[in-house]
């Protein structure tokens, strides 16, 4: 287990390397000037090249890359041009907050879609199977931004249930993260839900027909038994990795629901530093973001030896 | 050893008590619901399955030896149900028991093997853990003690070095050894009578042998009642006492094993009997039913096996025909059952 989850920390360095220069080249290629944000519109030529020698824009681009790319590994993300703070500091400040968000958007799809998706599954042709998979493909057509718009109509400005705006981490306490988070997580957590509604129930219903379920029966087990344990171990594989893909997709989501919310997270930075050209603090944004990803991806995974015993011996 | 220790902890049921009936099938009738309508898989099934025997279920694919198996376990699938007659496993009745109380009675009245023993096995959790499993659901034992007894299980099913393979997952065992746990599983709280459905046909030819040895073994040694399913004639020579062949789901000969063998009573278990592979028959053309089992929608009302037949008579055959005793013990379908002198195995 260790000499896996090693090797694949191994795996996932060329991948940061490869996602942060692609983002690194990409702004080179941008007409996004950094040097005539920081100088304003009408400064002299003479300024703009002081600036761009100051902020080290005028050496090659490799060198620029491998220079970013040094400090990085020694913790140091740059201090943003716009703002003058210090990116690494900013993103430990946004972080838990985005991934509060996404915890809670995570709680919301799991229990809305592994329980509709179950429910679907034991009732194949029934009612309720019926109703779930109409119920998801409404939502699967709801993007985040309709959502959110929505709920805060619904349930926060016709019904002052929660606040429209504003923002509370897990760290402070549940009462307040619930209030502030509830609304955002859902709006994120809709379409995931409704995806792995799907998932759950198509997973489920393979695994209800393999010849074991048929044995977990024939040796007397309850119905909740041979579902909840039978069944959803050999179904949690193809769930667990759609869930990874979705927790990626919910990072995405998170720019429009917390711009919405104004919730100062990892999303609305990303949104003001393309606005303001600010490229250290983006590059430093796409760096934490690759690092979520690539541990969602370890632990889904890691997860797969657990599900299935067959892997652990490779 | 381990097998002794276990013996002593069983309640004894071997030649001691007298032989007990632990399945009662009477007039058994299954439908199922399909796109084409209503069709009746199985009708008019009787069998009697005693603690002292084993008893064959014969018949081609399709002629409801599954189905009857299954409806015994309560384990027919969500479209089909036992729709008249009755099942009595152990002294209970079964039929229209509700799932809760169905499960009750699997595994510890009537346990059930099956064809294809990897796939039966669950990949995601070890072996004896889904032997122990069992244990604990009917028995509420602890998890130690469940898992203690499934180490003596393992040793009475000849898995060798029990202690260590009980902590190991199916994909570690071959076909034979997976029937073995399969094995164990079914025996985990003492059935009175176990369920057999083709056994051995996924196995090795050798491996066969190993596992039908070790069934006859444990029924004798156990006292269970054995319902063997299966389509292998040889099998069913070696192992039964007496045996049920059925045709498009319906009993057409009932026997002790020699009479069915040596003196057959209906074409259809003649011509069976005819196809079976013999190393000494090298040469001579092989015999074979021509045709195939119907579809049960095409079930006919009179004679199902009367178009495949070689000694069918237009004049007598075409008519409904009743499972009728032809001596003691011996039962057959067939209208044209006095008039004929059907051969049997070759000596």
């Amino acid at each position: 287990m260790i000499r896996f989850v090693g090797y694949r920390l191994l795996l996932a360095v060329p991948t940061i390397v490869l996602v942060t220069f692609l983002v690194f080249a990409l702004m080179a290629l941008s007409p996004a000037d950094p040097a005539v944000a920081i100088a304003g519109d009408d400064a002299t030529p003479e300024q703009l090249a002081q600036v761009r020698h100051d902020l080290g824009l005028d050496d090659p681009f490799l060198i620029r890359y491998a220079d970013w790319g040094w400090q990085a590994l020694q913790g140091n993300l740059g201090v943003s041009p716009v703002t003058h703070q210090s990116v690494l500091s900013d993103l430990q400040f946004r972080l838990p907050i985005t991934l509060s968000l996404l915890l809670l958007a995570l709680v919301f799809s799991i229990v809305i879609g592994v329980l509709l998706g179950t429910l679907a599954a034991l009732n194949r042709g029934g009612v309720i199977d019926w109703v779930a998979n109409g119920v998801t493909n409404l939502l699967m057509a709801v993007p985040p931004f309709v959502a959110a718009t929505l709920l805060v109509l619904m349930l926060a400005v016709a019904r002052p249930l929660f606040p429209a705006t504003g923002y509370a981490t897990v760290t402070a306490g549940v009462g307040p993260y619930l209030t502030y988070m509830t609304l955002p997580a859902l709006a994120l957590a809709v379409i995931p839900a409704a995806l792995l509604m799907r998932q759950v129930r198509g997973a489920l219903i393979d695994a209800m027909e393999e010849d074991y379920v048929r044995t977990a029966r024939a040796k007397g087990l309850r119905t909740w038994t041979v579902v909840g344990k039978h069944a959803a171990k050999n179904a949690a594989i193809p769930v667990v990795t759609v869930l990874g893909l979705l927790i990626a997709q919910m990072l995405g989501g998170a720019v429009v629901v917390e711009k919405i919310f104004a919730i100062p997270g990892l999303g609305s930075a990303s949104v003001e530093s393309v606005l303001t050209g600010d490229l250290v603090t983006l590059q430093g944004l796409v760096l934490v973001v690759a690092l979520v990803v690539i541990v969602v991806n370890l632990l889904v995974d890691a997860s797969y030896g657990y599900f299935n015993p067959k892997l652990r011996t490779r | 050893m381990t097998a002794m220790t276990t013996m002593t902890e069983r309640p004894q049921r071997d030649g001691s008590r007298a032989p007990s009936v632990v399945l009662r099938v009477e007039d058994l009738t299954v439908e199922v619901r399909t796109e084409q309508g209503t069709l009746t898989l199985i009708e008019g099934v009787d069998l009697t399955v005693r603690s002292d025997e084993i008893v064959g279920l014969v018949g081609e694919s399709g002629s409801g030896k599954t189905v009857t198996s299954l409806a015994t376990m309560g384990l027919l699938p969500r479209n089909a149900r036992v729709s008249r007659g009755r099942i009595e496993v152990a002294g209970q009745e079964i039929t229209g028991l509700p799932e809760r109380r169905l499960a009750d009675v699997r595994g510890v009245r009537a346990a059930m093997i099956f064809q294809e023993p990897r796939r039966c096995l669950n990949p995601a959790f070890t072996v004896g853990d889904q032997v122990a499993e069992a244990i604990r659901r009917h028995r509420g034992w602890s998890r130690k003690r469940a898992m203690a007894h499934t180490v003596d299980l393992f040793g009475l099913v000849e898995i060798p070095d029990p202690e260590r393979r009980v902590r190991q997952y199916p994909h570690e065992f071959s076909g034979g050894m997976c029937q073995r746990v399969m094995l164990a599983m079914a025996l985990a709280c003492d059935p009175q009578l176990l369920i057999a459905d083709e056994p051995t046909t996924a196995l090795d030819v050798t491996v066969q042998r190993q596992v039908l040895e070790l069934i006859r073994r444990l029924q004798a040694e156990l006292g269970i009642g054995v319902l063997l399913i299966t389509h292998d004639l040889g099998v069913v020579a070696e192992m039964c006492d007496r045996v049920s062949v059925m045709y498009a789901g319906q009993v057409v000969e009932e026997a002790d094993a020699d009479s069915l063998f040596h003196s057959p009573k209906n074409p259809y278990t003649s011509a069976l009997l005819q196809s079976i592979l013999e190393p000494t028959r090298h040469g001579e053309a092989l015999t074979y039913i021509p045709g195939r089992v119907p579809p049960p929608h095409l079930f006919p009302a009179t004679c199902r096996f009367q178009e495949r037949c070689g000694f069918a008579v237009d004049e007598v055959c075409g008519q409904v025909v009743d499972l009728q005793p032809v001596a003691a013990g011996h039962s057959s379908r067939c209208a044209r059952v006095h008039d004929l002198e059907l051969a049997g195995v070759s000596e």
